[in-house]
C-alpha cells in the first residue's frame, strides 16, 4: 500500500471511533402501536436531556374503515402527524428537558379514543455523575419585514461546542417591548430540527422602529443554556385597531330637523306679524270714543 | 391743506372700519367654534406614537384581595389618588357567580368607544380624548344625569353635595384628566387615570394591585404591561380567552377580562 | 244672544271685581308655593344631596312631575286644535280653559327641570353648547318643548284679542293703569271689522294645524329621553306613543278637573253644561283604553320571555317592592275611571236604587265601623295580641266581611253617581290624575332599580324638599292659572257670541250701544 492510503486509514481508524464518542445523533428509539384498543405501550421510560426519536405505528385491522389518529404529547407542545391506513407510521424527535411525568394522548375522533387518552412518558432524571453539560451556541439571524405591518423571519441554531447541531429541544423567541417599563415578551417556542435549527416567522410589535428580539435555550443536563440577540429594523410601525363603524340610519338626519324648526319658527313669526298689524278700520265713526269689538 | 386733512380724516375712518370689520369677523369666525360638534383633542401621547387605551383584567389573578385580608386594593389605591370623598368608588369589585362557583370582578369605567354617555350629553361635557378615553369635563357639566341613566355599567357617580377637598385642592387646576377640585352638582367617574398614563405611569388601581391582576394596554403598538411583565396585547387576549363585560350591547368597551376564579393564589371558586 | 251678553256680563264681573275668597285663595296658593320655593334655594345651597335621590336612582320626583306636568300640557292641543279643525261647535265654553292649562304647564314643567339640574348655574350652557349637541334626547327636549311653548302662548293670545278689546272697553273707569294699558296694548287696535275676522281666523286656523304635530312630537321627545338608553323597561319602541296617548289622556282629565273647578267657582254652570262633561268623557274613555291596550301590550311583551333584567323588572311590579302601588294605579287609576265614564250610560244598574239594602248611608256607616275596628285592633294593636282576644277578631277572619261590605257600598253608590254625570266624570278624572302621577313613578322609578351590575339596591325614599318642591309646583301652577282667570276671562267670550249669533242670524240685537254703533252683521 502506498504511504496515502496508509495514512489514510490511519485517520479513519482514529476518526470513526472519536466519531461513534459523541453525543448527539444517537437517540433513544422508541415504538408505540396507536390502535383502538390503546397505547402499545402505554408507559414509556426515556431520559432526561436524551433525545428520544419516538415512533408511531398504526395498529387497527386494515381490512376494517380508516381510523386515523393525531397524537399530542403535552407538556412539550408536540403533534404529530396524522396517523393513519393512509400513513400508518410517523416519527417525532424530542428531547424531555426536565424529569417528570408527562401525557400523550389522541386529539382526533377515532374509535377507541377513550382509551387513547393516558399514554405516559417517564423522564427518568439524568444518572448521577454523568459527564458535565456541554457547552452550545446559538446563533440567531432576524430579518425584518419586508412591509409595514408583514411578517419578520427569524432563525436561531443551536450547535454544540465542535459544531454538532442539538435536535428537538425548545428554542423561546422574545421580543422587548415598552409601556411603562421595558421587558421581554414571548413571542414563540419551536423545537430545533436535525439541524439544530429552530424557525419563527411572526408580526412586530410596539412602539420602536428598531425591535430587540433575542432566542434562548434553557439548557439540558446534556446541554449548556444558551442565549443570542438580534435586532429588527422594521419599515413602520403598525397597529390592527380601528374605529368601530357607526351605525347610520338613512334619511334621518340633523338637515331634516332644522328645517322643520326653522319652518316652525318662520310660521310663528308670520302669525305674530299678522297679529301685530291688525288692519285699522277704514272710515272711523265720527263722535265714538271707544272701539267696539263686534 | 383742506385736501389733507380730509385724507386724514378718510384714512382714520377707512382704519376704524378696518378695526370694526376685523372684530365682526373674528366674532363670526368663533361661533362655530363655540358651537363646535366636537371637543378639540387634548392629546395623551406619549413620545410620537398617539395611544389607544385599553385595559386587561386577569381574574384568574384577582381574589378580591380576600387572600391578603384586606379590602379590595384597587378601589383603596383609586381613592387615595384622586382624594375621594367617602363611599365614592370609581372603580368596584362586584361578586358574581357563573357554572364554576364565584368569582370577583373589578369594574372601572368601560372607557367604551361606542359611549352612550357621550351620545346622550346635552352639552358635551363627555367625551372622548385622543387616547380614547371618555372623560367628564366638570366645568360644563350642568348636571342632568342622562348620562348615569344611560350607561349600563352603572360606573358613574353623581357629586350630590359638595365633596370635601383636601387642603390645597382649591390651588390646584383643574383639568378633566384629573378632577381636582371637585365640584358639586356634576358627574364623575374613573377616567383610566389620563393623568398618570400621559406620563408613563400606571392607572392607580393597576399600581396598587398587590397580584398585578390589572394591566394598561395600548391597542395601537399592541403591548400590554401590569407593571412587571411585558405582553403582547393581541395573543394576550386571544391565548386567554379574553372577553368584554356586556359586549352585546354593542358599546365597544376597552376594558377586557380574562376569565377566571382567582386560582392564581389559591382561591376556590366552589368551596 | 241673551246668554252670550249674560255671560259677558257675569265674566267682565269677575274681572272687575273678584269674588271674595279670592284673596284668600292667592295667600294659600302663594304661601305654598313660596314654602316650596323656599326649598329649592336649601337645595340649590347644599346639592342635591338633600332629596332622597342617589347613585343608583338618580331620577325622582322632578322628572316624574316634568314628565306629568308636559303630559298635561296635551290638553290645549286636543281640546282647543283639534276640536276647532274638526268643527266641533261644543268646544267654545273650553277652549280658552284648555290653552292656559297648556301654557302653565309647559311653564311649570320647565321650571321642573331646572329644578332638577345639578347646577342650574349652568343653565345657559344648554343654548351654547347644545346646538352642536343634536345627538342628545334633552336638547332635542329643550327645541321641541321652547317651541310649544312658544305655539302655545301664540295659540293662546290670538282668540284672546277680541275679549281684551271687550275689557278695554268694559273697564271700570277707576280700574288701575297697568289693566288699562294691559288690555289696549294686547288686543293690537281689535275692531271687528270682517277684514281683522277674516285674518283672525285665518292665522288661528294655521295655528291650529300646526300646533298638533308640535305636540306630538313634544311628548315623543319627552319619551325618548327614557327610551334612548338602554335601561329595561324604558328601552322600548312603544315609548313615543305611549306617552303621546298618555299625555292626550291625562290632559283630558286635567281639563274635566279644571272646568268643574271653574264651573262651581265662578258659577258658570249655564254654560259649561253636562253635555260638555259627556262628551270630554267619551273622549276620555276612548283614550283610557288605549292607553290600557298600550300599557297590556308593553307588559305582555316584555314578559312572554323575559331576560333575566325585565324578569327582575316584572317582579318588582306585579308583586314585589311595587306591586302594592302598581295594582293600585292600574285598577284605582286605569279600569276604575273607565267603569265610572261609562257608568251613567248602563242603565239596567238604575234597577240596583230600587234594592232596601243598599242605601249608602247605613252601608258607609257599617263599613266604617268594622274598619275603623281593624284600624284600631290590628293597626295600632290596641290592646296587643294576647290569648283574651276571640279568635274571630283578626284581620285573616275580618277582612272577608269587610270587603263583603266594601262591595255593597260600591253597588249603593252606583246609582247615585249615575244620577250625577258631573261627579262621576269629576271623580274620575282626579283618579286619573294621581294615577297618572303614579303611573310615571312606576315607569321612572323601578327600572333605576333594577340592576345592571351586580350592586346593591338602594331604595328611593323622597324627602321633605321633594315633597314640598312638589306641593309648591302644583300651588304656584293653580296660583297661576286663577290669576290668568282673573285678569282675563275663563271663557272665550267671542266665540261664544259667534256660536249664539250663528244659531239666531235674524234676531235684532239686544240693547242700544250695539245699534248706534252700527255693528256689522256677522
Amino acid at each position: 500500500m502506498s504511504t496515502r492510503c496508509l495514512l489514510a486509514l490511519l485517520t479513519a481508524a482514529v476518526i470513526v471511533p472519536g466519531l461513534s464518542a459523541l453525543p448527539a445523533f444517537a437517540a433513544q428509539q422508541v415504538r408505540v402501536v396507536v390502535s383502538q384498543r390503546g397505547f402499545e405501550p402505554a408507559v414509556i421510560e426515556v431520559t432526561e436531556g436524551e433525545l428520544v426519536e419516538l415512533t408511531l405505528v398504526y395498529g387497527d385491522d386494515p381490512h376494517q374503515a380508516d381510523n386515523p389518529h393525531i397524537i399530542v404529547i403535552e407538556g412539550l407542545g408536540i403533534q404529530s402527524p396524522v396517523i393513519s391506513l393512509a400513513n400508518p407510521q410517523a416519527t417525532v424527535r424530542f428531547t424531555a428537558e426536565r424529569s417528570g411525568r408527562l401525557l400523550f394522548k389522541c386529539v382526533a375522533y377515532c374509535t377507541g379514543h377513550d382509551r387513547l387518552q393516558s399514554g405516559y412518558i417517564q423522564v427518568q432524571p439524568a444518572a448521577a455523575g454523568a459527564s458535565p453539560a456541554v457547552p452550545t451556541r446559538l446563533q440567531l439571524v432576524a430579518a425584518p419585514p419586508e412591509a409595514v405591518g408583514a411578517m419578520a423571519a427569524l432563525r436561531a441554531q443551536l450547535s454544540a461546542a465542535g459544531g454538532q447541531p442539538v435536535e428537538g429541544v425548545l428554542i423561546r423567541f422574545e421580543q422587548q417591548a415598552t409601556l411603562v417599563r421595558t421587558g421581554w415578551t414571548v413571542i414563540g417556542r419551536v423545537r430545533t430540527d436535525d439541524r439544530g435549527v429552530a424557525r419563527l416567522e411572526y408580526r412586530p410589535f410596539g412602539d420602536a422602529l428598531k425591535v430587540p428580539v433575542r432566542a434562548l435555550f434553557e439548557g439540558t443536563v446534556r446541554y449548556g443554556p444558551a442565549e443570542a440577540k438580534a435586532a429588527l429594523d422594521l419599515p413602520g410601525l403598525a397597529t390592527w385597531w380601528k374605529p368601530p363603524a357607526p351605525v347610520r340610519i338613512p334619511i334621518i338626519g340633523i338637515g331634516l330637523l332644522w328645517a322643520a324648526l326653522a319652518g316652525v319658527w318662520l310660521t310663528f313669526g308670520y302669525t305674530l306679524y299678522q297679529v301685530f298689524t291688525l288692519p285699522e278700520r277704514e272710515a272711523e265713526v265720527p263722535g265714538t270714543r271707544h272701539k267696539r269689538y263686534t | 391743506m383742506g385736501v389733507m386733512s380730509e385724507r386724514r380724516s378718510r384714512l382714520k375712518i377707512t382704519r376704524r372700519q378696518l378695526l370694526s370689520a376685523a372684530a365682526a369677523v373674528g366674532a363670526a369666525a368663533s361661533v362655530p367654534a363655540l358651537m363646535a360638534r366636537s371637543r378639540p383633542a387634548t392629546g395623551t401621547q406619549q413620545g410620537q406614537v398617539s395611544r389607544q387605551w385599553a385595559m386587561v383584567i386577569d381574574l384568574r389573578k384577582c381574589e378580591g384581595c380576600t387572600t391578603i385580608n384586606k379590602s379590595p386594593q384597587c378601589v383603596a389605591a383609586c381613592q387615595k389618588t384622586h382624594h375621594l370623598p367617602e363611599g365614592q368608588q370609581w372603580i368596584r369589585v362586584v361578586t358574581e357567580r357563573d357554572e364554576r362557583g364565584t368569582f370577583f370582578r373589578p369594574i372601572p369605567c368601560m372607557q367604551c368607544e361606542n359611549a352612550p354617555c357621550v351620545q346622550v350629553c346635552p352639552v358635551g361635557a363627555n367625551y372622548h380624548d385622543a387616547g380614547g378615553v371618555v372623560l367628564v369635563d366638570q366645568n360644563r357639566c350642568i348636571g342632568c344625569r342622562l348620562c348615569m341613566a344611560a350607561c349600563p355599567y352603572d360606573v358613574r357617580v353623581f357629586n350630590w353635595v359638595q365633596p370635601p377637598n383636601p387642603p390645597g385642592a382649591a390651588l390646584a387646576t383643574y383639568s378633566p384628566e384629573f378632577p381636582l377640585p371637585h365640584r358639586k352638582g356634576t358627574v364623575s367617574k374613573c377616567m383610566l387615570c389620563a393623568h398618570r398614563t400621559a406620563h408613563g405611569e400606571l392607572p392607580a388601581c393597576a399600581a396598587g394591585c398587590p397580584m398585578k391582576a390589572i394591566y394598561l394596554g395600548d391597542l395601537v403598538t399592541d403591548v400590554a404591561t401590569n407593571g412587571e411583565e411585558v405582553v403582547q396585547l393581541s395573543t394576550f387576549l386571544s391565548e386567554n380567552h379574553a372577553t368584554r363585560y356586556k359586549s352585546e350591547l354593542g358599546t365597544h368597551p376597552r376594558v377586557y377580562y380574562i376569565p377566571g376564579h382567582g386560582e392564581a393564589f389559591g382561591r376556590r371558586a366552589n368551596p | 244672544m241673551n246668554d252670550a251678553a249674560r255671560l259677558e256680563a257675569h265674566l267682565v264681573g269677575v274681572v272687575r271685581r273678584p269674588p271674595r275668597w279670592y284673596p284668600l285663595a292667592v295667600a294659600v296658593l302663594a304661601g305654598i308655593a313660596a314654602w316650596g320655593f323656599y326649598a329649592w334655594t336649601v337645595q340649590y345651597r347644599v346639592g342635591l344631596g338633600v332629596t332622597g335621590l342617589h347613585n343608583r336612582v338618580p331620577w325622582g320626583f322632578y322628572i316624574i312631575n316634568f314628565v306629568f306636568l308636559i303630559g298635561i300640557s296635551h290638553a290645549g292641543t286636543l281640546v282647543s286644535a283639534i276640536l276647532r279643525i274638526t268643527g266641533a261647535e261644543w268646544r267654545r265654553p273650553i277652549t280658552r280653559m284648555a290653552e292656559v292649562i297648556t301654557v302653565v304647564a309647559l311653564m311649570t314643567g320647565a321650571a321642573m327641570v331646572v329644578v332638577d339640574m345639578g347646577r342650574p348655574d349652568r343653565l345657559l350652557n344648554l343654548v351654547r353648547y347644545g346646538f352642536g349637541r343634536l345627538s342628545s334626547p334633552i336638547i332635542w327636549d329643550v327645541l321641541s318643548v321652547s317651541t310649544y311653548l312658544v305655539g302655545s302662548l301664540i295659540y293662546l293670545y290670538i282668540p284672546l284679542i277680541p275679549d281684551l278689546a271687550l275689557l278695554y272697553e268694559r273697564l271700570d273707569p277707576n280700574a288701575p293703569a297697568w289693566q288699562r294699558w294691559l288690555y289696549r296694548t294686547l288686543s293690537m287696535g281689535w275692531q271687528g271689522t270682517p277684514r281683522q275676522r277674516a285674518r283672525l281666523e285665518r292665522v288661528l286656523a294655521i295655528m291650529a294645524v300646526l300646533i298638533i304635530p308640535i305636540a306630538v312630537s313634544v311628548h315623543t321627545v319627552v319619551s325618548y329621553v327614557f327610551s334612548m338608553t338602554l335601561r329595561v323597561g324604558w328601552h322600548s319602541s312603544i315609548f313615543g306613543p305611549y306617552f303621546v296617548v298618555g299625555a292626550i289622556f291625562s290632559g283630558i282629565a286635567g281639563i274635566i278637573a279644571a272646568m268643574a273647578v271653574f264651573r262651581r267657582i265662578y258659577r258658570l254652570e249655564a254654560w259649561i253644561t253636562e253635555d260638555h262633561f259627556r262628551k270630554l268623557g267619551w273622549l276620555l274613555l276612548a283614550l283610557n283604553l288605549i292607553y290600557l291596550y298600550f300599557t297590556f301590550s308593553e307588559y305582555l311583551t316584555i314578559g312572554y320571555q323575559p331576560d333575566e333584567a325585565e324578569a327582575a323588572l316584572l317582579q318588582m311590579l306585579f308583586s314585589g317592592a311595587y306591586g302594592r302601588l302598581f295594582w293600585l294605579v292600574v285598577i284605582g287609576g286605569l279600569v276604575t275611571p273607565a267603569l265610572l265614564i261609562i257608568l251613567p250610560s248602563m242603565r239596567f244598574l238604575r234597577r240596583l236604587a230600587t234594592v232596601p239594602v243598599l242605601r249608602p248611608i247605613p252601608v258607609a256607616m257599617a263599613a266604617a265601623s268594622v274598619a275603623g275596628s281593624i284600624v284600631i285592633f290590628r293597626v295600632l294593636g290596641l290592646p296587643g295580641p294576647s290569648a283574651a282576644l276571640p279568635g274571630w277578631l283578626s284581620w285573616e277572619f275580618l277582612r272577608w266581611p269587610l270587603f263583603g261590605l266594601g262591595g255593597v257600598l260600591v253597588l249603593s253608590l252606583i246609582p247615585v253617581l249615575q244620577a250625577r254625570l258631573v261627579t262621576s266624570l269629576v271623580i274620575a278624572s282626579l283618579l286619573i290624575n294621581v294615577g297618572m302621577w303614579l303611573k310615571r313613578y312606576l315607569i321612572v322609578v323601578p327600572s333605576l332599580n333594577v340592576a345592571q351590575t351586580p350592586i346593591e339596591a338602594i331604595a328611593y325614599h323622597p324627602t321633605w324638599v321633594e315633597w314640598s318642591i312638589l306641593a309648591g309646583t302644583f300651588a304656584g301652577f293653580a296660583l297661576l292659572y286663577l290669576i290668568f282667570s282673573r285678569v282675563f276671562p275663563i271663557i272665550s267670550l267671542w266665540e261664544v257670541r259667534e256660536a249664539a249669533t250663528a244659531d239666531q242670524p235674524e234676531t235684532s240685537r239686544e240693547g242700544p250701544s250695539l245699534a248706534a254703533e252700527g255693528g256689522i252683521s256677522p
